[in-house]
């Protein structure tokens, strides 16, 4: 049975590198998955990974346990996440289609028809151009967006977490998710119209007459 | 709330087909969603496509960061804190220097740190012991050692000394 982040904490504060080495290899990936999503850039996320990891260690007796070690973890990783992307020069990289968001708003509270992708999302992802757009369509979020889907369809952490990591209200969360969904499946929604290699998409009111049917 | 033109029943809204996919309702608003769902096409609907898009999310997460691996470089810097002198498995506490000592200091961080000086009106008590009191903070931009050295008149003299790279 695998310890728990609180007796490798306790291990690692006596000098365990064993113990930390074991909360490294269990985070590391999510919190590359998040400073990818924020940085964009996996040289720049790795070296945001190593350096949280790094300070997470050098700190180790300042985390109260007040919060879950991974969300003190993640907030750690969150601010250099922060800091780099202010000091980054390359902000063509980062900047945030606000077009995307007015088209929502002048659309109405309810905003694009649901849609079904159209196709299997695992195989998708064997196609690489699928998954360079698929990267294209997240880079066009803001960081914030970026973040907070990362955070919660990567990471797995709750609302409450979430808002605990960003410093910012469950409330917010839940409308920056919101809206962060809205717009990839606005961006994936002509991501699937333009493939023509794949059978035609099922259009929403066809969709729902078949869930109609199906729902019978 | 969208209004369908078959089904009398208002579709669920947004806000709570979030909650719902997201696992966030309580047991008992999670058990109403589910009585509603089996007459509610549109709200399936839009819970197949945000379930779509955390799939597809998930696999080009698992593609990008597949074979990552940060402890070689942890562990190589946690070595060389060592090696620095630092002790990293501890936390960045206050230490106690002579008047030696901050001489030693002065003259290696004064070759590449910047200095800003504040007088304070209190003496504390390692000042009234002619001690010199030392901080370290970590910083995104180096670190940065705090220095109280007590002065001939009333009060004492904080120094922050910027280390950079171009420290050792």
């Amino acid at each position: 049975m695998q310890p728990d982040d609180k007796s490798l904490v306790e291990q690692a504060r006596r000098g365990s590198e064993l113990a930390f080495r074991t909360l490294v290899e269990r985070y590391q990936r999510k919190l590359y998955a998040m400073a990818l999503s924020m940085v964009r850039d996996p040289d720049d996320a790795r070296d945001v990974v190593q350096d949280a990891l790094f300070k997470a260690y050098r700190h180790l007796d300042s985390f109260q346990g007040d919060s879950a070690f991974y969300t003190w973890l993640y907030r750690i990783a969150m601010n250099l996440c922060i800091d780099r992307a202010r000091s980054q020069k390359r902000s063509s990289k980062v900047e945030f289609d606000e077009s995307i968001d007015r088209e929502d708003q002048e659309a109405g509270a309810s905003g694009i028809e649901p849609r079904r992708l159209g196709f299997d999302p695992a195989q998708a992802l064997r196609d690489r151009e699928i998954r360079e757009r698929v990267g294209a369509a997240m880079a066009r979020l803001s960081p914030t967006h970026r973040a907070v889907l990362t955070l919660r369809e990567i990471d797995g952490l709750s609302y409450k977490e979430i808002a605990d990591v960003m410093q910012c209200s469950e409330g917010t969360v839940m409308s920056r998710l919101f809206h962060a969904r809205k717009n990839m499946q606005e961006m994936l929604r002509s991501l699937v119209e333009t493939d023509e290699s794949r059978e035609r998409p099922v259009s929403a009111p066809e969709a729902r007459a078949g869930a109609q049917a199906g729902a019978r | 709330m969208s209004h369908t033109k078959n089904h009398p029943m208002q579709t669920l809204d947004a806000e709570t087909l979030h909650r719902y996919h997201d696992g966030e309702l309580a047991p008992t608003e999670r058990a109403a969603v589910e009585a509603r769902l089996p007459a509610d096409p549109e709200a399936q609907l839009r819970l197949a496509a945000l379930a779509d898009l955390s799939a597809l999310l998930r696999a080009a997460s698992d593609a990008e960061t597949e074979g990552f691996d940060a402890w070689q470089a942890v562990e190589k810097k946690i070595g060389e804190g060592k090696v620095r002198g630092i002790d990293t498995a501890r936390p960045v506490k206050k230490k106690r220097f002579g008047a030696a000592m901050w001489a030693g200091v002065s003259s290696v961080a004064a070759a590449a740190a910047v200095v800003l000086v504040l007088l304070q009106p209190w003496r504390t008590a390692a000042a009234a012991d002619n001690e010199i009191e030392i901080g370290d903070v970590d910083t995104d931009a180096g670190s940065v050692s705090v220095v109280k050295v007590p002065s001939d008149s009333a009060g004492t003299t904080t120094v922050f000394w910027v280390h950079t790279d171009s420290d050792n």
